[in-house]
Parts: C-alpha cells; structure tokens; sequence
C-alpha cells in the first residue's frame, strides 16, 4: 500500500482551479437560467438602493456624509460582498451540506474539509448581481466625489475589498462553525452576518457607541465599508488594518471550526 | 492479516432534552440538560484483507453510525478502531486515500456534469499518477459497463448507471477496503442482482476488502460469506451466512391467492395461518415440509390463482435470536473451531 503525502499549498491552488472549473461548467448547463437568476439579483438589490436614495434626499447631508459619498460607502457592501459569496457560498450553506449528509462525503476525501466547502459551491449569480450593481454605484461615486484614478487608489481599494473579503468570510466561517454544535444555524448566520450588515448602509457614525463598537470589534463589519471610505475620501488612515482585521477574524473562526470538528455528529445513525 | 480491526467502540450522542409546549422549548434553550443515545454499544471484530462481510440490522440499529467511525467521519465515544493500522479520525486524510467509500442515498459525483469530469477530479483529490489511473478506468469502465453513458450528465442517468458510477468513482484510486452503505437501497430487482454481481467480482479481481450495510438478507446472501448483526447498537451475530440459514430462518412463509374459499387440512408443519379476503399467509418449517410438498397439498383440492414463497426477514431472524439465545452461542463456538 502507498503512503498518501498529503495536499501541499500549491496542490491545493490547483485543485481549487479545477473546482471553480467544474462550478462553471455546471452554471453553463443553464446558461439562460443563470443569466435571468443575475438579473433579478441585481433588480432585487437595486431597489434596497433606490428605497436609500428617495429617503436620504431628505436630509442631503448625514454626518457630513453626501449623497454621492454614500453611495461610494455602498458601493463596497455590493463589491465585497459579490466577491465574499464568490468564494464562501459552501460556508453559507454549510447547514444544508451538514443536513443532506455531504459533508459526511468530504470527510472520506483526503483533503482538507475546509478546502473542500469552500471549493465546491459558488453563488454565481449572487456574485454578478451584487457585483454588477457594486460596479455601477462605484464608478458613479467615484467619478461623482472626484477621486482620482490613479494606479495607487485601484491599489488601495482592491487592498481593502481583500479585507472586506476576509471579514465576511470569517463570519460565515463561524456560523458555520457553530452547526458542528447545533446542527442548525441558519437564524444565527441571518442575525450575525445579513441582519447585521444592515447597519453598514450608513456610516456607522451615525449609531451609539455601543452599535460601533460592536461593528468594529465584534463583528467587524465597518472593515467591509465604512473604514476603507473613510480613508478614500477623508483620509482616515484606520483603513490599513482592513485586511489584517479580516485575517485575524478568519483565524479565529478557524479555530472555533477545528474544535467543532471533533463534535460533529453526522446525520442519520 | 486483519485490515479493519474494532475493539469494545461505542458511540454516544448527547441530545438536548426538549420540553414540550412553548415555554419548554424556551426554558430548553438554557438548560443544558442532555439526554445520552447509545448509538453503538461495546462493539468488536476483526476483518481479514480481501474478506467480503456485512452488515445487517434493522433501521436505527447502528449499522452506519460505525461504518461512518470506520471511515473517520465520526470520532468513537470509547473504544479503539485502526484501519490499515492506522486510527481514521486521527488521520482522516491518509486513511480515506486508502479506502473508497459509497453511500447508496446520495452520490459523490458532480450532478450536472458528464460522469467522465468527476473521474477527471478524482484524479487530482487522489494524486492517482496519470498511467494508473488511465489502466484502472479503461479496466473499470469495462468491468461496470459504463462506457455507454460515460459522457452524460449525472443527472440523467437511471438509479442503476449512477450506483455503478459511483462504484467506479471510489475504486479509481485502488483502495485497499470499500465501504458501502446501503449500496442497493432503491434499486429495482435487476439493477439489485447487477450490483450485487460486480462486487462480488471486485472483490475477487482487485482482492479489496468489502463491507457493506444493508437491511435486505439477500444483499448478504449473494455476496458475502461473513455477516455481522447488529441491533440496537450491539453486535447479536457475527459469523458464516450458512450457519445463520441453518439454525435460524426455520420457518417460510407461502402466500397463496385462491380462486375461492379453500379447505385447508390440517398439517403439522403448519404453525399459523392468516387471511384477508382470498390470499392466505400460511406459514410453515421447512424442516419438516418442503414449499412444494405443501403446494401441492392445498392445490389438490382448491383451486389457486397465485402463490410466493417469502423468506424470512432479518427482523424475524433476529427475534429468533433473541428468543433462542443457545443457537447463538453454538453458532459461536463453531466459528471458533474454524
């Protein structure tokens, strides 16, 4: 019998090629049904956008906040959003995964399970709705508040979508986490990340301390828009530390993960 | 050489005690009271390379709860496992490169996609070196039959194609034991006899261990030599299929529809008779009557529409055991002597 040399890194770069590969070649089966599933997306999400606009004409100004600054504050709950759902949809519905006894199936693979979640789901029409609605308000905003497209702002706002990225990432991962206890999860996960990320439509200036603190610390949501805004169009130079936020909190959802791992009780005796 | 071996294992699952109505459902949420399920109870065996063995018990008896400790899916509450001398959950990764595994409910393979792309992947999950795994799919592919759908989607194949299919996909990368759950559950009789056919010629081409679970008694019987009961989380039997049928599964059941009502005689072997309307449940020890002697005794003077004879079932089987503990322990001690 042969030893079996686990994934190195580069292995699993190219493994995780191949899956995103299969997901595509299975969205294509339905390419009419992937395009329209996009569009109502983008409809559905344009609308929370409209609804905003008709209600903070009123007041023009928030906190020193514009209406064109705003949108660029939204702008990157739709950016990194798109992206998080790109890469995360397994840790989304990890609860499904769980119940249907699929994560049972990646336990008998000789990969990493985390790995396996991951690569094998992605919520492609999620990401061109949110995405495309994401492009249309930055580019709007952007041109709108005057900001320069310079090399190095492209830089810092791919810099920062990277953290974005990471933080949501991190707390789908410990919903995720928490079903090895629970086996449901779902209304955490709603409460925790899309409820929650109610509050980032506004600056979260706007709130009592207790909201922003939690936003910063907590469930560090502000990383995702508001820090990274700040800096682009006030110069506030809390934005740095987005992607390091992101990093530690997945880190630490990891850990909660690995300890869960060793509760897992499968489904079905 | 034993290639699987379970020493006294039990798996435990702790249940949140819930209370009913509303308020109890609340005040749940902060108790932490737990109730215990014994899932697996004190459960040992050894399991010899190349051995085909299998699982058989009831629903809920246990039987996938310690394939899935096997298979490192779930860690044991107590007890030792090592497959291939190795402990799964410990090292979950090294002992699923060396086992295939095939859950008879869902599948492995990508649903939308032609059959050949979830192989392609398999490929690369596995690190199957490109020479190995062109020989094993041009061998599998032949054994299996599945050359004739191998470029349709997953999601269009018969129940049947896609067992076969993910058959192929868990021996890709040699394994040294498969692992089946449930491998015929939904099958029509056919498909059913097909799959039973092939593993048995798995087992003898490719010399891989096999052990499946299965609530169906003829699964066992075509492929198996060895069989395992489990019940209500232990072990009741382990040893030869043929010992079973000989001290258990005395008594047969002919079912028998007749064109009006019949005059049964009285016959000795005969231990109960049941009817609704004009099909009779005549159940009978084989021993002492055979199916046909008794057939033509009630057809001499009725005359029959329809006639089956039904086996026992594993559930009547292991009540039998249950009630006539002393076959068991004779049963052992011959497994001994072998």
């Amino acid at each position: 019998m042969e030893r079996f040399s686990k994934h190195s890194a580069a292995d699993y770069v190219s493994l995780y090629f191949k899956f995103v590969k299969m997901i595509m070649m299975s969205r294509m089966m339905y390419k009419w049904d992937t395009f329209l599933l996009s569009f109502s997306v983008l409809v559905r999400e344009s609308v929370t956008v409209i609804t905003l606009v008709l209600m903070l004409n009123k007041f023009s100004v928030i906190d020193g906040w514009n209406m064109s600054s705003l949108l660029f504050l939204y702008s990157f709950v739709f950016l990194s959003y798109s992206l998080s759902i790109l890469m995360f949809t397994g840790l989304r519905d990890f609860e499904e995964a769980v119940h249907q006894g699929v994560f049972d199936g990646y336990l008998t693979k000789p990969l990493s399970p985390l790995f396996h979640v991951i690569s094998k789901k992605s919520d492609v029409m999620a990401t061109f709705g949110h995405g495309g609605l994401g492009i249309i308000l930055f580019v709007y905003s952007f041109n709108k508040i005057g900001l320069d497209w310079s090399l190095k702002s492209i830089l810092v706002v791919l810099w920062m979508l990277a953290g974005g990225i990471l933080v949501q990432g991190a707390i789908l991962l410990f919903c995720a986490a928490i079903t090895f206890w629970t086996t449901k999860s779902n209304e955490i996960q709603n409460i925790l990340f899309y409820q929650t990320r109610g509050f980032i439509a506004y600056p979260i200036s706007i709130y009592p301390k207790v909201i922003k603190v939690i936003l910063t610390m907590v469930i560090p949501l502000a990383f995702v828009n508001y820090y990274p805004a700040s800096y682009m169009i006030k110069h506030e130079t809390v934005w740095l530390l987005s992607p390091v936020v992101g990093l530690v909190a997945f880190a630490l959802s990891y850990a909660v993960w690995r300890r869960g791992m060793l509760h897992y009780k499968s489904t079905g005796h | 050489m034993s290639v699987i071996s379970v020493e006294n294992i039990s798996k435990h699952f702790l249940i949140p005690q819930k209370k009913k109505g509303f308020l109890g459902s609340v005040s749940s949420l902060f108790s932490n009271q737990y109730e215990t399920k014994v899932a697996v109870k004190d459960i040992s065996f050894q399991i010899n390379q190349g051995e085909m063995v299998g699982f058989i018990g009831p629903n809920g008896a246990g039987k996938s709860t310690t394939i899935k400790m096997l298979t490192g899916i779930l860690v044991p509450t107590a007890g030792d496992v090592k497959v291939n001398g190795k402990v799964p959950y410990k090292n979950r990764e090294e002992n699923a490169a060396n086992i295939g595994v095939v859950f008879g409910q869902r599948t492995q393979l990508w649903w939308d996609l032609p059959l050949l792309e979830s192989f392609e992947l398999l490929r690369y999950i596995y690190k199957i070196p490109e020479t190995k795994y062109r020989t094993n799919l041009r061998f599998l592919t032949e054994l299996l039959e599945v050359n004739s759908f191998i470029t349709t989607p997953v999601r269009q194949l018969s129940l049947g194609q896609r067992m076969r299919a993910d058959l192929l996909a868990s021996l890709l990368h040699d394994p040294a034991i498969l692992f089946l759950d449930e491998p015929t559950i939904g099958l029509d009789a056919i498909a059913k006899e097909r799959i039973r056919e092939l593993l048995v010629a798995i087992n003898k081409e490719k010399n891989v261990t096999v052990l499946l679970t299965t609530h169906d008694m003829s699964d066992i019987e075509k492929t198996c030599n060895r069989m395992i009961i489990i019940d209500k989380g232990s072990k009741i039997y382990d040893g030869g299929i043929n010992e079973i049928r000989a001290n258990y599964g005395e008594s047969r059941t002919l079912v028998m529809d007749f064109g009006h009502t019949p005059v049964i005689p009285q016959i000795n072997a005969v231990t109960s008779i049941e009817c609704e309307g004009l099909r009779y449940r005549i159940q009978f020890q084989k021993s002492k009557i055979s199916a046909s002697q008794l057939i033509s005794l009630l057809s001499k003077d009725n005359e029959l529409v329809d006639l089956t004879v039904q086996e026992p079932e594993i559930e009547s089987i292991i009540k039998e055991i249950y009630n006539e503990p002393y076959k068991v322990s004779q049963v052992r001690e011959k497994e001994a002597v072998r």
